[in-house]
């Protein structure tokens, strides 16, 4: 009895726990923020989706004929750029996740800060830990389109250096999303695969060249949306109010409402 | 006793079918209060509620003055409570100093400096200092334990819930612990959980014995003990009327139940005490 009774406490004990107070603090999601940060970038499941990435580019391109500096550099960036986006998914997934898979949820919810301080902790620390790396990649890759080739040098374009970044974030924020909704150490692969091998990413892509003649503020619109609606959902597990779900609802129609008016005419 | 820190009146709490509280009432101060006692789901339940994780189903709960079911009071609370659950659960990823780090930032303590001195306090406390840069992963359980009892000490909260602190120590650690908790300021509370009775006669000033979700006894070791007065015997044999007996070091019997006339009685111990009285109780029911 008294085993099955530790069970049914265990199962039930995230949905028991109280709330303390409404909003977090400030200094307290700054302070976790920091630590996510690191913890993010130091985690195996970014580490090897970088790894994979840069392995995979170098493959693809090391099979040209071609050698130089100029190629080198675009396997790294290129390598380094997906890894990111992918690395972003699974690293936020598990930092997300994170309280509930170590059974902390308990020891958690006797603290002074809500869970909320922890999931806005998590979203702070993917940009300023997952988002400052991009910024680090996407200035390399600036500059070798950039100084090392002509031809490159045309495609290279705020549009495009926007995209990359918000799209690490919005991968991420995904990620977490996902972790509070889908509560698995599986869910963040899933997201990953599901993305690549239902042909989604190719729907609604997330990083398209400005001559492709996407609607360029649509498309920001569209990724800055995905960002708040996924923040928002995240938001909404920790505790369920109208507000929130408004804000949630509302972010999705956009994001979807601007998937649509981005895409060109007849398709990209 | 001074006033009340804790105050629980006829609290109740089920999990579908099963009961695990059934109108528990007790009142604890200033001092260390021990519930001691095989792992039982209510003595679980209770402390859980006076981490404020977990809500009554009916009944009323006090904890340092306010109530637990009012959002604001349980943040206050909350901000001065120190909780080890049974099963603590860890980052492993985390190294010791990191763990109680991001616990400390969840207990508001956002001042880097302050926090990190205090982080190094309650290590030290723990006499973890030294391994204080290594993952958790490869800490020891004993370690484990120790991390999840520095993280609990963080702030020097008034009141102090641990569920099974000891479990897992060696004795060393168990008598560091002792000597860590009785170190605490008469003005603070302690609620301490364990199934070693000897920890509970070495430092509680009051012991309150929970069997089957209500309280079987309220009072101080001394009277707990009390219980087994002229009821633990020595015997070459098991006795006829011994609940309980096994052999010492020596080859004599130590008998406990009800002693005959010309039994050879010796001073009962705490453990005396709290067997015979889960014993008696068990009997009772038997018997009915």
């Amino acid at each position: 009895m008294a085993a099955s009774l530790h069970t049914t406490i265990d199962d039930a004990r995230s949905s028991v726990v109280p709330g303390g107070t409404r909003w977090p603090r400030l200094d307290v999601i700054w302070a976790i923020g920091r630590i996510e940060a690191k913890q993010m970038l130091r985690h195996p499941a970014f580490l090897l989706a970088v790894v994979f990435a840069l392995l995979l580019f170098r493959g693809a391109i090391g099979a040209s004929s071609e050698t130089g500096l100029v190629l080198n550099l675009a396997w790294v960036v290129g390598g380094l750029a997906i890894g990111t986006l992918i690395g972003s998914v699974l690293t936020a997934n598990v930092a997300a996740l994170r309280a509930r898979r170590d059974r902390l949820l308990e020891l958690y919810g006797s603290l002074p800060a809500p869970p909320e301080s922890r999931t806005a902790g998590v979203l702070l620390g993917l940009v300023i830990g997952v988002g400052g790396l991009s910024v680090v990649v996407g200035a390399l890759a600036w500059y070798a389109f950039e100084r090392l080739d002509e031809d490159l040098a045309a495609g290279a374009d705020p549009f495009l250096f926007g995209q990359y970044l918000l799209s690490v974030v919005a991968l991420g924020a995904i990620g977490v999303a996902v972790a509070r909704w889908i509560p698995t150490v599986l869910g963040g692969p899933l997201v990953v695969i599901a993305h690549v091998f239902t042909g989604m990413i190719w729907i609604v892509p997330w990083i398209v060249p400005t001559d492709s003649g996407i609607g360029v503020a649509w498309h920001l619109t569209y990724v800055i949306a995905v960002i708040a609606a996924c923040s928002a959902a995240a938001f909404l597990r920790d505790r369920r109010t109208i507000a929130r779900g408004i804000v949630a609802a509302s972010a999705f129609v956009l994001a979807v409402a601007s998937a649509v008016q981005q895409t060109p005419p007849g398709g990209y | 006793m001074s006033a009340p820190t804790v105050e629980i009146h006829d609290v109740r709490k089920r999990f579908g079918r099963t009961t695990a509280l059934q109108g528990v009432a007790f009142d604890a101060a200033a001092g260390i209060t021990g519930l001691p006692g095989p792992n039982d789901p209510g003595k679980t339940t209770l402390l859980r509620m006076m981490a404020t994780v977990l809500a009554p189903d009916d009944g009323r709960l006090r904890v340092l003055s306010w109530d637990p079911q009012v959002a604001d009071e349980r943040l206050a609370i909350r901000r001065r409570l120190g909780y080890m659950p049974q099963e603590p659960g860890f980052h492993r990823s985390f190294t010791a100093f990191e763990f109680v780090d991001y616990v400390a930032i969840l207990k508001e303590m956002t001042e880097r400096r302050a926090r990190h001195d205090e982080v190094r306090r309650v290590l030290g406390l723990v006499g973890l200092d030294d391994v204080s840069g290594r993952r958790i992963k490869a800490l020891s359980g004993g370690m484990r334990r120790r991390v999840a009892l520095a993280q609990s000490l963080l702030g020097d909260p008034d009141l102090l819930v641990l569920d099974e602190p000891t479990a897992g120590l060696d004795p060393e650690q168990r008598l560091r612990f002792r000597e860590l908790v009785s170190d605490r300021t008469a003005d603070r509370t302690v609620i301490l959980s364990t199934h070693q009775t000897e920890d509970v006669a070495a430092l509680c000033q009051r012991v309150i014995v929970m069997l089957d979700g209500q309280v079987l006894f309220e009072g101080t070791p001394r009277e707990l003990t009390q219980v087994a007065d002229g009821r633990v015997w020595l015997a070459d044999d098991r006795a006829a009327g011994a609940r309980l007996s096994w052999r010492t070091a020596d080859g004599a019997h130590r008998n406990i139940g009800e002693a005959p006339s010309d039994a050879d009685l010796v001073a009962p111990t705490l453990e005396d005490g709290y067997l015979l009285l889960v014993g008696d109780r068990a009997f009772a029911e038997e018997a009915a």
